[in-house]
């Protein structure tokens, strides 16, 4: 119960600290797969089943995504058209209260391993529509796994890369690097080249692939945040 | 190696991308070949497909090494679950 207080209690504080950061000062979008102003088009000119997507993040990044998307009516929609798939954790947890605060959508998803998880995984195999989530949740963090790309493959998807950076901000110093941004601050938010993945392609070779396109929308974005601040 | 046990590790080969040298009976799917949950959903998908039997999700969680996948298989295709000696 006390557990339980506690992450409402950081959810709401974290909601809040985004509502509040409506002082952000300025964000700065950079939209390189093209797909902010008209949203995932996931209908074909062809006869045929729609596109899906995959929108992958790093944790660090949560809080100015959240912010950038509180400030910007295009990223609510984009965020709007996508599911969540959150980790039954703390954080995975104050992730759902802010989304389902911000009418989105999400699944929290079952600790793994547990035929719950598999249950809920086949459910969104089987169900059309595009997913976002933090590619290194829990760890190893600032490397996408095998496992996204399993997933992207198995729901033939493409995967698109988002960044986020806000400056000033403080870094909490433990491995995920999760960024707080500070009140005042300026935001960049970047969608990153779209990665196809074709079935048999070798999935670690892909994943670091993944791992590099997240790391450069994100060094991306630091150009974006000093341009900012000079106009 | 019987013929079922071949077909279990050449789905495990597939989905798991390992080198079929590196999949024995003790080899643990987990640790050693990185199976997350999605590879466990597509080897159950490539399992009922070769095989032509339903196999719970529950069941397929709990499988910890190669062995254990076949030793489900085998049970399902026997008609009762593992465990279960009547």
């Amino acid at each position: 119960m006390m557990r339980e207080r506690a992450e409402t209690g950081f959810a709401r504080a974290s909601y809040a600290y985004g509502v509040l950061g409506g002082a952000v000062r300025s964000l700065v979008v950079q939209d390189q797969a093209a797909i902010l102003e008209h949203g995932l088009s996931e209908s074909t000119p062809s006869p045929g089943p729609p596109r899906r997507y995959v929108v992958v993040y790093w944790v660090a990044d949560t809080l100015p995504l959240l912010i950038a998307t509180l400030r910007s009516p295009p990223l609510r929609r984009f965020f709007g058209s996508l599911c969540f798939l959150l980790d039954e954790t703390a954080g995975g947890r104050a992730s759902a209260y802010v989304i389902r605060r911000l009418g989105g959508r999400y699944v929290l998803l079952q600790r793994s391993p547990s035929p719950g998880r598999l249950r809920q995984l086949r459910e969104i195999l089987a169900t059309p529509g595009s997913y976002a989530f933090a590619v290194d949740g829990g760890g190893p963090y600032f490397e996408a796994s095998t496992g996204v790309i399993g997933l992207a493959d198995s729901i033939k998807a493409t995967l698109v890369p988002l960044a986020a950076r806000a400056d000033p901000c403080i870094t909490v110093p433990r491995a995920h690097r999760l960024q707080v941004p500070l009140p005042g601050c300026r935001v960049a938010f970047a969608t990153g080249r779209p990665i196809a993945v074709m079935h048999g392609d070798d999935r670690r070779a892909a994943a670091r692939r993944l791992t590099r396109a997240l790391d450069e929308t994100r060094q991306g974005l630091s150009g974006a945040l000093a341009g900012a601040a000079a106009g | 190696m019987d013929a079922l046990s071949a077909k279990v590790r050449e789905i495990l080969a597939a989905e798991l991308q390992a080198a079929p040298q590196r999949i024995q009976a003790s080899t643990s799917l987990r640790d050693e070949l990185s199976m997350d949950s999605i590879a466990a959903l597509n080897i159950l998908f490539a399992a009922q497909e070769a095989f032509g039997v339903e196999i719970p999700e529950g069941e397929v969680a709990s499988v910890r090494t190669v062995a254990d996948v076949e030793a489900l298989i085998r049970s399902h295709l026997a008609g009762r679950p593992p465990g279960n000696d009547g």
